[in-house]
């Protein structure tokens, strides 16, 4: 059988047209092999930097050069690996088959806090560690357990700096609080507290849609409640291996709580924090960083910063002072890079110098403890209750748990792909229900990733 | 051989069924030089070398090579993985629904189209491929629109499915038949347009001697053409089938828009460039290729056979 669209393209052609086109054809194909092999020329010893940044790190790049101008970098704009799109993963790994080329990255600014480890460990070993080329004394000033929780690999390599802090805390509309439940009302301390503020808010301005936060997203149940509770459904126990317990009352007391509040689909809302009517917002767990984006100034829709005050994060339900962790950036250094000493300088300065660590570049509270006082009180003028706010910032920075660990697969996305379906129906199913199959799903990627899991759940011991 | 010219006297196309009387394809036309066809498969065969076929050898002896030698480990490994079997489930799940609606679909519009007059039928055949002009990326961009209860233009019918915001709409269970839908309207307009080419090619002797003969529309369009287009239909499900066992782009674009609600492991193709891309694993990844590659095989060798595809009368 002759196929229709080749005799209707080649019958009736004269042989030198066919030959043109095929001429063409063939000629496009060499030329973009040539170019292709003159791309990868060795590289000069007056070669630039080559740093690759997100767009939310531009002002980074002006701020360096303003203060370097003759620095010889080249920078690169790329996505920040966001959500775990696994930019860097995929290249490193076609890098790693058919050598690194010169215009390969040596300081990338990524924006997932569990990549460094994996691109730093077996099979990827393609990060720098930073431990002979950043001084000790400088790696000890990141805040509480930052460090060892996100950049250190099992094997003890230091393979990250962090950029900003993205600890979590109780942000609130003191302006809505005051309106709703009062001036009077004491700010939440503990979980029950807060879900019952929720409660209240819901029985007492009934079809207002009063709300205490979201759940309508991948990150929003494990990051905000089950992280900042200890539960350790995400806890690397040694090289390779990790333990992952659903029924620790860590995690079953918080889902339950939940529950019985009834919060869920009401006051805590089914739709993403970030596209939700931020005005009906009177409390939210957030990251730092969310007091300056979730809830900017200025915009329609969005309460003035001036509004929103941080206060302490919850108490875990065990008692424990420590909260989660969603997003803030890390500063990563390739093990290829031709200049590794001016790489790691550069990472250095990026993640610590107060040219770049101020409120004038960068949303984040700085990681990089010397460098915090002065970002801190300059945002006085930023949120309301500036003693409050900034008393929480600089204590909840040092309180994250670090017991929820970087791993070579996205907790939030687990979630989002097993149990937010279920969670944000009409009829959502209850929290507590979702803690097995969620646990469950995170096991099988833990094993699709090559470890092994330890569990006292047999189902997610074995993954049948 | 400038001057001379390869069209050959205009004849009927071979159909099935009908003899065409004098030389067939034994002899090249009269005038042109076997050469020239050589010349022209062997650019042909030269890039299927390059990109089709070294590539594929490439993979088996990349999923065939053990720590151990020569082995079946990478095979037996990636297909203990938890993700295997669910990821296979989901493609045949899609690829049921997708293919038994495109095939009835198109061959029905194809049929009906082809009993309007030209010029009607050549306004329908345009509108049936537009949404086709939208490939994977962008249809899985517009669909998103479709499926999200807040910005549809569809709104009424999610609500009435109790689909309040998108998480509802993607839910695990429903993967299948979204991509199904996407997949339907990027294709069928296409297949369309060459079951019509294909409807053309029967002489128009044939259908009228079957309408002398008393035969309703209806009766012409199930007795007479649809034997006809056989092979075509046959053809469409073989070239569909190995690209809908290939899905790739429409799960992994939604899983970015919908931070992650489609898990990375969701068709055995993403299996593949999650093993290679993100595990820096390129043997297991070959594998789960090469699983993909014997299933297609051995189904468009099953339809040949059975649908008769290379047989000449």
């Amino acid at each position: 059988m002759k196929s229709p669209i080749n005799a209707r393209l080649w019958r009736g052609r004269s042989l030198t047209a066919r030959v043109a086109v095929s001429a063409i054809v063939a000629a496009s194909v060499v030329g973009a092999s040539v170019l292709g092999v003159s791309a990868a020329s060795a590289k000069g010893k007056s070669a630039p930097l080559i740093v690759w940044i997100d767009t939310a790190r531009v002002p980074y790049e002006k701020a360096y050069m303003a203060a370097n101008p003759h620095a010889n970098i080249k920078w690169v704009l790329y996505n920040g690996n966001e959500n775990g799109t696994g930019v860097l993963q995929s290249k490193f790994a076609l890098w790693n088959r058919t050598g690194w080329p010169s215009n390969a990255p040596d300081v990338m600014f990524d924006s997932q806090n569990y990549d460094a480890v994996q691109l730093g460990s077996a099979p990827y070993n393609d990060l720098l560690n930073l431990k002979s080329y950043v001084p000790a004394k400088v790696l000890k000033n990141f805040a509480g357990t930052s460090m060892k929780a996100g950049c250190t690999t099992p094997t003890g390599q230091v393979v990250c700096l962090r950029n900003d802090s993205a600890a979590e805390v109780l942000w609130v509309n003191q302006t809505l609080w005051n309106a709703t439940l009062g001036s009077g009302t004491a700010i939440p301390t503990t979980w029950s507290q807060y879900l019952a503020d929720g409660a209240t808010l819901t029985k007492d301005f009934p079809g207002k849609g009063y709300l205490i936060g979201s759940v309508g997203d991948g990150f929003s149940i494990d990051d905000y409640f089950l992280w900042a509770n200890e539960c350790p459904l995400d806890q690397v126990i040694g090289k390779g291996k990790i333990e992952i317990n659903p029924d620790s009352s860590n995690c079953t007391t918080i889902m339950n709580d939940i529950d019985q509040s009834g919060d869920l689909g009401k006051s805590l809302s089914d739709t993403s924090i970030f596209s939700l009517n931020e005005d009906d917002v009177v409390m939210a767990p957030g990251a730092l960083w969310e007091g300056l984006d979730a809830f900017a100034t200025g915009a329609k829709s969005t309460p003035p910063s001036t509004d929103m005050v941080a206060y302490p994060p919850l108490l875990a339900t065990n008692g424990a002072k420590v909260t989660g962790d969603l997003g803030g950036g890390l500063w990563l250094v390739s093990k290829h890079s031709p200049n590794p000493k001016a790489a790691a300088a550069l990472a250095q300065y990026m993640a610590t110098s107060p040219n770049i660590q101020t409120p004038k570049v960068d949303a984040g509270l700085p990681q990089y403890v010397p460098d915090e006082a002065s970002y801190v009180s300059s945002l006085s003028t930023v949120f309301g209750n500036p003693t409050e706010t900034e008393a929480t910032w600089k204590a909840a920075a040092a309180e994250v748990w670090d017991g929820w660990s970087p791993v070579p697969w996205s907790t939030d996305n687990v979630w989002a792909s097993t149990d937010l379906a279920a969670i944000t129906a009409s009829s959502p199913a209850t929290a507590a229900s979702q803690l097995l199959p969620y646990a469950e799903a995170l096991a099988n990627q833990a094993r699709l990733a090559g470890y092994t899991v330890k569990s006292p759940n047999s189902t997610v011991a074995t993954g049948s | 051989m400038p001057g001379t010219t390869a069209v050959p006297p205009v004849r009927y196309p071979p159909v099935e069924g009908l003899r065409v009387e004098g030389r067939r394809r034994d002899r090249p036309p009269a005038g042109s030089s076997p050469v020239a066809g050589y010349l022209f498969v062997a650019f042909y065969v030269a890039l299927l070398l390059c990109i089709g076929v070294a590539p594929a050898v490439y993979a088996i002896a990349l999923a065939l090579s053990t720590p151990g030698g020569v082995g079946f480990g990478h095979f037996v490994q990636t297909f203990n993985f938890f993700e295997f079997a669910p990821a296979f489930e989901h493609v045949f799940e899609f690829e049921g629904i997708w293919l038994a609606s495109q095939t009835f679909f198109v061959v029905l519009l194809a049929l009906l189209v082809h009993t309007l007059k030209r010029r009607v039928s050549s306004a329908f055949r345009f509108i049936f491929y537009l949404p086709g002009a939208m490939a994977g990326s962008a249809s899985a961009i517009v669909w998103l629109f479709m499926f999200t209860p807040n910005t549809s233009p569809w709104a009424f019918i999610l609500h009435g499915l109790g689909y309040q915001v998108l998480p509802n709409t993607v839910s695990p269970g429903n993967l299948p038949m979204i991509f199904a839908i996407m997949a339907f309207f990027t294709g069928a307009g296409g297949w369309i347009v060459i079951m019509y080419g294909a409807l053309n090619n029967i002489p128009d002797e044939l259908i009228e001697a079957a309408q002398i003969d008393g035969s309703s529309p209806l009766q012409t369009a199930l007795r007479i053409k649809l034997p006809l287009i056989r092979k075509w239909v046959v053809y469409m499900l073989v070239l569909s089938f190995a690209a809908g066992s290939q899905l790739f782009v429409e799960p992994q674009i939604l899983a970015v828009a919908t931070n992650g609600e489609v898990p990375p492991q969701w068709s055995p193709n993403q299996l593949a460039y999650y093993l290679a891309f993100q595990q820096d694993n390129f043997n297991n990844a070959a594998a789960v290729s090469v699983d993909l590659l014997v299933i297609g095989l051995l189904v468009a060798v099953l339809l040949v056979w059975r649908g008769k595809l290379f047989s000449v009368d």
